[in-house]
């Protein structure tokens, strides 16, 4: 219901604004922004996840991972009952890519692969030290006002570092695109793959010296 | 078969008061190189909570653990129970454990009794068509009726020890862990209560309570063990837990 409301508010609004078409715009808007608070609240829930979980890690041999899980599982739940907005919204502006839609899937897959390990290393980090939620939430407002999630990037901005190299636009652009043009940006793919492999490395490596430490920290 | 083996097992804690638990501020020593602001100097000291502890248990054996506050006890059943890694040392343990150390542990509020029985069942390792076998057993121990459909907030808090008990009692387990022995709910539970977890001691392998009540020990176990700022005395049978109470602590001299 929230998200409905932002998505026609901005949508609309924005597309008065900027002299955009609301049918440019609005589903645009819509999938950036189901899209973002799937990511957002993934990141914030998953750095919450081992303080949230303290009670339970101090007292049960539970893999650390599995709290990283459970806040993946719940907001993937959300996330399936907000695509009724997408859903909604290609329908009535009559979107229908084609079979290339089912890239969104791709993306969705790679966008849960990096979500998994910043959420595993953020809550480490959260349990050391615990001003790490409201950091990680400041930040996370200034990204989302900054990123083009509900907004569209003008040609002259395709070199601003919030366009070419922002991963949060490209894991967002990673779904958008399939959904509402029917094609996978080849250079999301090329900046997220190497993004989701050397963030693994290094949370595997912080968990090895960490693990056993979180307990203590909690 | 049941089999619990600890060997010069060591554990420190790292100390972190609230004035190290935040990065702003850890960046800003390292920033200014920690000069100019106020420093703490307990910073990053490390309290030793168990000291070279051995130990070794087979099936029958009913241990008690004895000692006063802060001396470890809980400490050594939380690594028995493997949340706490060992820093030095080892810690063997074979079959299948029940921790009864926090009976609402795992349980979320919101949602409702039969929900929260099988999220604990989950937790305690329970599959899901083993928590399917038991949950009527546990339902009806719980005595909760239609409040079972209800969430967990609604209850009273005698409530909600009944059925965290009647969940954290169903598990089977060869090893079974308890801080103090578990009292809880009215008059007439009670004693059903008592029953049940007697039972549940009896079918057990492997027993550790760590307890300040030494009647209790000596009804329930076999075995004691007195703990001193992390130290372990060694096992003695029941018999000798006089003597070995009235022993001077092993750290004092230190």
């Amino acid at each position: 219901m929230m998200t409905m409301t932002l998505v026609l508010g901005l949508g609309i609004n924005y597309a008065a604004l900027f002299h955009q078409k609301i049918r440019d715009l609005l589903p645009f808007v819509a999938v950036g922004l189901v899209v973002w608070g799937f990511l957002s609240a993934a990141i914030s829930e998953g750095g919450d996840a081992f303080v949230m979980g303290g009670a339970m890690i101090k007292q049960s041999a539970l893999p650390l991972p599995m709290f990283i899980l459970r806040t993946l599982a719940r907001n993937a739940i959300n996330l399936a009952h907000q695509v009724v907005i997408i859903v909604a919204v290609l329908l009535w502006f009559k979107i229908f890519p084609g079979p290339q839609v089912l890239w969104a899937f791709v993306g969705l897959a790679l966008m849960f692969v990096n979500l998994s390990w910043i959420g595993l290393l953020l809550a480490m980090l959260a349990t050391r030290f615990r001003d790490m939620p409201q950091i990680v939430a400041a930040i996370l407002q200034l990204v989302f006002f900054l990123s083009p999630i509900f907004w569209t990037p003008t040609a002259a901005m395709k070199n601003s570092l919030f366009v070419a190299a922002n991963p949060f636009y490209f894991s967002i652009q990673s779904v958008r695109e399939p959904l509402l043009h029917g094609d996978m940006p080849w250079q999301t793919l090329t900046f997220l793959v190497p993004i989701a492999i050397v963030g693994w490395i290094v949370t595997v490596l912080v968990y090895n010296q960490t693990r056993r430490r979180v307990v203590h920290y909690l | 078969m049941a089999d619990i083996t600890v060997s010069d097992l060591s554990l420190h804690f790292p100390l972190i008061g609230t004035d190290t638990q935040s990065l702003k501020r850890y960046l800003k020593q390292v920033a200014i190189g920690g000069s100019l602001a106020r420093k703490n100097h307990s910073n990053q000291n490390t309290l030793t909570a168990l000291r070279h502890v051995s130990l070794s248990l087979q099936a029958g054996d009913r241990l008690g653990l004895i000692g006063s506050n802060g001396s470890g006890k809980t400490t050594l059943l939380r690594c028995l129970c493997g949340a706490y890694a060992p820093d030095e040392g080892y810690v063997e343990v074979n079959g299948r454990i029940a921790s009864l150390l926090d009976l609402s542990m795992g349980i979320d509020p919101s949602a409702t009794g039969l929900e929260n029985i099988r999220l604990r069942g989950l937790v305690a390792g329970l599959s899901p068509r083993e928590i399917r076998a038991k949950i009527d057993e546990i339902a009806d121990f719980s005595g909760l009726g239609p409040f079972l459909a209800m969430p967990m907030k609604t209850y009273s808090s005698g409530m909600q020890a009944r059925l965290a008990f009647a969940t954290a009692t169903s598990v089977e387990a060869e090893i079974l862990l308890m801080d103090e022995w578990l009292a809880v709910g009215d008059a007439d539970f009670r004693q059903q209560a008592q029953l049940r977890l007697t039972s549940l001691v009896e079918q057990a392998h492997i027993l550790v309570i760590a307890s300040h009540d030494p009647n209790m020990i000596r009804s329930l176990c076999n075995k004691v063990m007195r703990m001193d700022h992390g130290r372990a005395s060694e096992v003695v049978d029941i018999d000798g837990m006089e003597a070995l109470m009235a022993r001077p602590a092993p750290g004092s001299t230190l």
